[in-house]
Parts: structure tokens; sequence; C-alpha cells
């Protein structure tokens, strides 16, 4: 009842219109060009070249994927459900991973391990080994995503572990099943929706993560697209492969939906009254102590450590601390206008979906989430189609780079912004309206007021995306505009690792915000 | 004269309609809807408040067209006040800024404070609603929409957020201040015992129709349908036969409609129902077997099977005490309902 029967207020459905609009124009645009050569796309798309790019694309994902869910089961079952000493600390080392973004740890790991690397250094000498296995390639990528995207999958399942009632468990226990089929019966099937969920966002970000393939060297699809469009002689070629990446993403979101309609019901029991009883380890703590050393030390320890021999010997050496202040300053103006722009257009947006659910809200906020589906590659490429072809004079100006930065964060600031709008009552503003106010000035002295704080945490969560945005700031950024993302990434490239380490730790630190955020509300993480 | 009427109101959602048909003239003093869950009560009180449009029919107030055929005024100038099921109290604001709220500039310290002490919450302007106990907040909704001086106020399920011990007292508190007022107002709830004990006036409604109007007594002593006999108190059915202005149960002859021959459902409500031991000569007695007995404290209610195997229920005063296999007299000592059989209930 409600609202429902009602029909949105005509400014707010156009302003809703006008933002999905917008978002969707620059890749619809990339589609009628694609199209437009209707035989030279299935051209390009059907060949060998193509394929095996989605072979290399896929595979990447679904290894990285399936090394993510294989290192989180044992994980999240250790530091939720048995006496592993130290479970507070390891719970939030083992988040921490995600701070680091993939070409800032590619850059670290390449330093470290790479030919011209610290170990090269260290093993040359004394031993005499000249050659160590090559990091670049499919192994170097494989292993910088699962490293730095594990926990994308850890900590939902950690969170599902812990509000799982444990009087399911102990009924099944109760009807004579063992401690396997229990958990294979009753635990496992409400972890799947988690599982599929955290999944999900480490296929998408392996899909369309842009700085650790192209810092390694492994050529999928957002890499090649991005040296095509650099050759500048293919620019149709790159936008087919574009859309080529967005139909796979695509097909990526469909199969998650799939999977979580048939998965798990809703709890009939709303949280669990007491902890699970958790297991005594015994002599197996030595081995499970191990393992979380083990990956903390490769995930954390080593790009830690690394980023602090960088940052002396930089400190130590020459800083170019106006390069450092401009990149800085530049990051923090695209991201800051991207935070402004984008908190704005989420209000028409979060208001449809929040008070006048329907099928047009429901459209509108589709297409206000087509951020989470596109990589920033396409979307930068979309952008340079529109502001070379549609509309002349855009190409390599500000605006540009925050138009595909608000693209591609909108969905953050939607989601926070209608979490806000669903917790203000619908009841207050219709009390405002029978005590006199008109539905504008009901919503100023009501809602307003009540939603402010959501509307400021989801500009400050596109913020903090923006400011470490890589793909598409290479791409729009008008000339001489380098960000501290630019400035790793292309340190990186030509070996200078003492120049990346200094925007490394600004973004870093910038990083580390939101998942600090995340994990005191002891929640799980979004993309 | 009716404060507030509606005629023919029609309103669905989807294929579900919820309001369909309704006349309700609500006049001065408290007027209670009163119905089961989904009967669509609610959206009476949204479409008289403005909250929601009629897909047909008409709102009056006095005699200004609220809602009609092109005509629809928005809440916010139809004067009415709403009192809302959970409050929403403005959390942001004070209690004095929620019940200034609704108010000009002008003279509104002086109405605040006049509100407040009307519900006598003086003390309190300062607290923010989170800070007050339920019945408090309740008070603050009212005096809220009392501030504007509203030509009726509607209040949804007004106590349903309160628990069972507050409920009673915050009832009378509210009678009170309404009367105080002088504010006509009607009362959306569920429970019977509310409406009843709350209104001057009671409407009940069923599946999106009203089904009786009348005053608490009415209502209770002469339900115009046995679905109203049955949802307001409770009431057990014999199956009798009618003929020449009488109609014979089990229990007892009792009049009718003189028109009224063949079959016949004799409504019971417990408390007519009597038991004792041993024959009083005169009145028809029927003797019967006790088979549950419910202990309340201030009262009980006693299940008897009759010779014909149909039970009956009979509610008395805590003595005597009463035990399952017990021999009974059974009497019929008030009034009955007699209905036309029916299929459902």
């Amino acid at each position: 009842m409600g609202a429902a029967g009602r029909r949105a207020p005509l400014g707010l459905l156009a302003a809703g219109v006008l933002v999905a609009a917008a978002t969707v124009l620059p890749v619809a645009y990339l589609a009628t060009v694609v199209a437009g050569d209707g035989a030279d796309w299935l051209e390009t798309v059907l060949s060998g070249r193509a394929l095996e790019l989605l072979a290399r694309s896929v595979g990447l994902a679904a290894a990285v994927t399936a090394a993510a869910v294989a290192l989180s089961l044992p994980l999240a079952w250790l530091i939720e459900r048995t006496d592993l000493p130290g479970r507070r600390v390891w719970s939030v080392l083992l988040a921490l991973p995600l701070v680091i973004p993939s070409y800032i740890g590619a850059y670290l790991l390449i330093s470290a391990l790479g030919p011209r690397g610290e170990l090269q250094g260290l093993l040359e000498g004394p031993f005499g080994i000249e050659r160590l296995p090559s990091l670049y390639g499919f192994g170097g990528a494989w292993l910088t995503l699962t490293l730095f995207t594990f926990p994308y999958v850890l900590l939902p399942l950690q969170a599902v572990l812990r509000r799982l009632d444990p009087a399911l468990e102990e009924a099944a226990r109760g009807l004579g099943r063992g401690p396997w089929p229990t958990y294979r019966t009753v635990v496992l099937p409400q972890l799947l929706p988690a599982l599929g969920a955290g999944a999900l966002l480490v296929s998408l970000y392996t899909l369309s993560d842009f700085g650790a393939v192209s810092l390694l060297r492994f050529d999928s699809f957002t890499r090649v697209i991005y040296q095509s469009y650099r050759s500048s002689f293919d620019r149709v070629g790159a936008a087919s492969l574009a859309t080529l990446l967005v139909l796979v993403t695509l097909a990526v979101l469909w199969l998650e939906g799939r999977t979580r309609r048939a998965g798990a019901g809703a709890p009939t029991s709303r949280g669990s009254a007491r902890p699970p009883a958790r297991v005594a380890l015994g002599r197996w703590r030595w081995p499970a102590l191990g393992l979380c050393g083990a990956i903390t030390g490769v995930a954390l320890g080593l790009p830690v450590a690394m980023l602090a021999v960088w940052t002396t010997r930089a400190v130590a050496g020459e800083v170019q601390w106006g390069d450092v202040g401009a990149a800085a300053g530049h990051s923090l103006l695209a991201a800051a206008l991207a935070a402004a722009v984008a908190a704005a257009c989420a209000i028409p947006v979060a208001l449809l979906a929040a008070r006048w659910p329907g099928r047009a809200s429901r459209a509108v906020e589709g297409a206000a989430y087509a951020g989470h589906a596109l990589p920033g590659v396409v979307v930068a490429l979309a952008l340079v189609f529109f502001a070379t072809r549609a509309v002349t004079g855009l190409y390599q100006t500000l605006a540009t780079l925050v138009a595909a930065l608000v693209i591609l964060f909108l969905p953050q600031a939607v989601g926070a912004t209608r979490t806000a709008l669903l917790q203000v009552s619908p009841r207050l503003e219709e009390a405002a309206r029978s005590l006199g106010r008109s539905p504008l000035r009901a919503f100023a002295s009501v809602t307003a007021p009540l939603a402010r704080g959501g509307v400021l945490a989801g500009a400050a969560l596109v913020f903090l995306t923006a400011v470490k945005e890589l793909p598409a700031t290479l791409i729009l950024a008008p000339i001489g505009f380098d960000t501290l993302a630019t400035e790793v990434w292309s340190a990186t490239r030509i070996g200078s690792f003492e120049r990346g380490a200094l925007p490394s730790l600004v973004l870093l630190a910038v990083s580390a915000v939101p998942l600090s955020l995340l994990i005191a509300r002891d929640g799980a993480p979004r993309a | 004269m009716s404060v507030l009427a509606c005629r023919g109101l029609r309103r669905s959602f989807g294929a579900v309609r919820a309001v369909d048909g309704v006349e309700l003239e609500v006049r001065e003093g408290i007027c209670a809807l009163l119905g089961p869950s989904g009967c669509g009560k609610t959206t009476v009180l949204r479409l008289l408040a403005g909250f929601e449009r009629p897909d047909a029919g008409e709102v009056r107030a006095d005699d200004r067209l609220l809602a009609g055929p092109g005509t629809f005024v928005v809440p916010e100038r139809r004067r009415i006040g709403m009192v809302f099921q959970e409050f929403a109290l403005f959390p942001h604001l004070t209690v004095a800024g929620n019940v200034a709220y609704g108010l000009g500039r002008r003279g509104r310290r002086e109405r605040v404070a006049e509100l407040l002490a009307l519900v006598g919450l003086q003390d309190l302007g300062e607290r923010r609603p989170h800070e007050l106990s339920g019945g408090q907040q309740q008070r603050v909704a009212l005096a809220r929409a009392l501030a504007a001086t509203p030509a009726v106020v509607l209040l949804d399920e007004p106590f349903s957020g309160l628990d069972a011990a507050l409920r009673v007292q915050v009832r009378h508190e509210v009678r009170a201040i309404l009367t105080a007022a002088g504010v006509t107002a009607l009362v959306v709830t569920h429970d019977q015992e509310e409406a009843l004990s709350l209104a001057d006036t009671v409407a009940v409604m069923r599946a999106g129709r009203i089904e009786q109007v009348g005053t608490p007594e009415e209502i209770y002593g002469r339900p115009a349908t046995r679905w109203v006999a049955g949802f307001v108190g409770e009431a057990d059915v014999l199956p009798g036969e009618a003929r020449d202005g009488w109609v014979r149960c089990e229990l007892a002859r009792v009049p009718a409609d003189p028109g009224f021959s063949g079959a016949a459902d004799v409504l019971v409500r417990p408390e007519s129902v009597s038991l004792s031991v041993g024959a009083r000569g005169g009145r028809e007695m029927i003797e019967g077997r006790v088979v549950e007995r419910e202990f309340f404290g201030h009262d009980q209610l006693v299940h008897v099977e009759l010779p014909s195997g149909r039970r009956v229920r009979s509610r008395s005063l805590s003595y005597p005490v009463w035990h399952p296999g017990d021999r009974v007299r059974v009497q019929l000592d008030g009034p009955v309902n007699v209905f036309a059989p029916e299929r459902d209930v």
C-alpha cells in the first residue's frame, strides 16, 4: 500500500530519466558507432584474435575467482568457527589487501619479484641465480589479482558464518547428521549467496581491471583495448572489443543473478542469540597459523615492506615534491568534482527508487547502475568517441574525465542515498503534509535533514574510489593532468620504482579510510 | 451534520479492491472504524486524509468537496489532522518543534505551550522524541495533530504501537484529550474492545465495505449481520426453526420477526448463558456437561456440551468453580440474535 499507488512527480521523474540517459548515453553511442559497421564488428569479434582474448580474459577471471574462493573458505572457517589464536587480528589483516589498488599491488610485486626487482638483486650476488621465473604474463596477473581481491569473498563469508543461527546446525545434528553432512546440507547452502556475491565482485574486478594486467603485460581485453586505442589507427577496432567485453560482464552479472535466485531462501529465524561453538584446533593450530601468516605475508607484508623500502630511497634521493603535489592536487580535484556531481545525480534516482518503486523507477535505477557492469576502459573509450564525434570541444577536458568518473561510481552514491531515504519513513513526510506543508517544503523540512548523512556518505565513497581510478584517467585526462594513479602506473612501466613510492603511499592512505569504516560497521564491502 | 463524509468511495491496488464502495459519515464526537486487518480501513483513512486518490466516489468535509470527479484537494489543504500508527514524530525536532511544525509564526509559542499542557507534557518540550516513552510519544503525536485546529483528527491504529499494559491507560488519556479539545475524531482499529470503549459511533468494515454503523451498544447488542456478531465479541450458533413469530432452538424459544419462518440461526453470547445446579421451576432448562473451563481471574468461560452434542460457552463471575464432567443446568438468560442461516462464518 502507500506510495505504491501514486505516480512519481513529473519533475522528479524527468530528473531521474535525465541522469539515467546521461549515464548510458556514451556507451549507447559507442554501440551505435560499432553497429554502423556491423559487418566489420562481426569480423573483429569473431576473429581468432578476439576469441583468443575472450579465452584469456575469461580464463583469468575464472582462475582468480576460483583461487579467491579456495583461499577464503578455509580462512573464513578458521576465523569464525575455530579457536585460532589472534582471530580478531587475522580478521583485520586479511581484509587489508583490499586497500591496495591492483596497479599499486602490481607495482610493488614487480619491484620485488620482477626481473629487475629486489629478490633478483639479492639472489644474483651470492647464488648466481640470474633468472627467476618470470612474473610477467598469466601467472603474475593471476597471483596479483588473487592476492588483492580475495577479501571480497572472505568478508561476506565471515559475515554469514558469524550470523548463522547455530540452532540450525544443532537441529541437523539432532536429526542424525554427522558434522560433514551437516556442513554440506545446512551450512554450505546458506553460504552460497555470499559466496556468489563475492565471486561476482572478484570476477567483475578481474574482467575490468586494467592496472595489474597492463603492468604485468598480460593481454586481456582491457590491455589490448587500451593499446589499440593508443595506437590511434584502430579506434573502431578498440570499440568493437569494448562492446564484446561489456557483453562478457553482462553475462557474469546475469549468471550471478540466476544463482542468487536459486540460492537459499530468507532465514526464518532472525540472527542468533548466542555465538556458535568453536572447534578446538589443538595441534592443527600451527599449520592454520602458518596459512594465515603466509597469505598475510605475501598480500600485505611484502607490499608494505617494498613500499617502505622505495619510500625511504625516494626520500633519501631527490623527490620531485612539486610533481607529487601537483599530481595529488589533480587527483583530489577530479575526485571531489566527481563526488559532488555524483551525489547530486544520485538524489533523484534514489528518491524514485525509495519512494515510487515501479517499472519506471526500476529502469532509471538500473541505468544508473550501468557503471557496475562497465569497465573503466570502456566508459573512457565511449566518452572519447562521444567527445570527438558527437559533441566536439569536450575531448581531453576535465569535464569529460569527471563525467567518466561519475558514470563509473554513481552506483555507490545511489546506494548510500537510497539506504538513507529508506530509513526515513514516508509517514514523516505525510505527517508534514497533513500539517499544511507542500510536498516540496515537506521534503525540505523533514526528509532532507534526515537523509543528509547518507548523501554525504555516498559522496565520500565516490570521492575515495574516484581518487584512485586509473584507466579512465589515463585515457581522458587533459594533457599534463597527471594524477597520483597515473604517476604510479607510468613510473612502474619504465621501471623507476622510486618515483611511484610517494603517490602510492598517499593513495593507500586514502583507500584505507572506506575499508576501516566498513570493518567498523562489521559489514561486507560493496564493489 | 457530518463533519467528514464519503460516498461510493472506491480504491483498488492492482487487482485488489481495498475499498469497494464505502459510505461513511463522521459526526461530532469520536467515531471508530473497526475491521479485521486487511479489510481496507487504513486505506479509507488515507483516502480521507488525501494520501491516496480515490478511483471513484467523493469525500466531503462539511460541505466542501475534498475529492470527487475532477476535484482533488491535496493533504496540506484539507485541515484534517492525522495521528500515524507509529506516530511518525520528526526525529530531528524537539517535542515542541514537532508540535509547532504545523503552526504559523504568530502565537506559535503560546499555542505550543497550550497543547503541551493539554496532553500533560509541559515540562518535556525540549526533549527529543526518542527520549520519551511510547505513551508520551502518542500524546505528542496527538498534540501535533491538534495544534493547527483541524476540523477532524484521524487516528490510524493509535494504540497498536504500545504494549498491552499501557494500552488501556493511554486509551483513557486519548479519549480525555480528544473530549477536552472538543474535536471530532475518527479512529481506525482492529480491536473491538478498543472501538466499543473509545467511540461514540462505531462503523464495522469488512472486505472493503461498511457492514454496520451504530452506537457501541447497537453494534454489540443488535449486530446487523451474523459476521458482525461474530467479529464484535464472542458468540455461539445454535440452529433453530422459526414459526409464527418465535424461534425454537435447543436452549429456548425466543421471539423473532413474525414474517420470518423456516430454518434460522440463533446467536448466543456467552454472558447470556447461565449455569446452575439443580432445577428451578417454571422456565425451560436443559442439562449439559462441562467440558472445559478457562479461568481469567475476574471471570470464567465455561464450555458446556448440550444433549445434542453442540457446545455453548458461558461467561460468568469466577464463582462457582466448575470442573470438566460436572452436570449443569443450562439456561438462556439474556438477549440473543436470530439470523437466516449463512454458509460462511
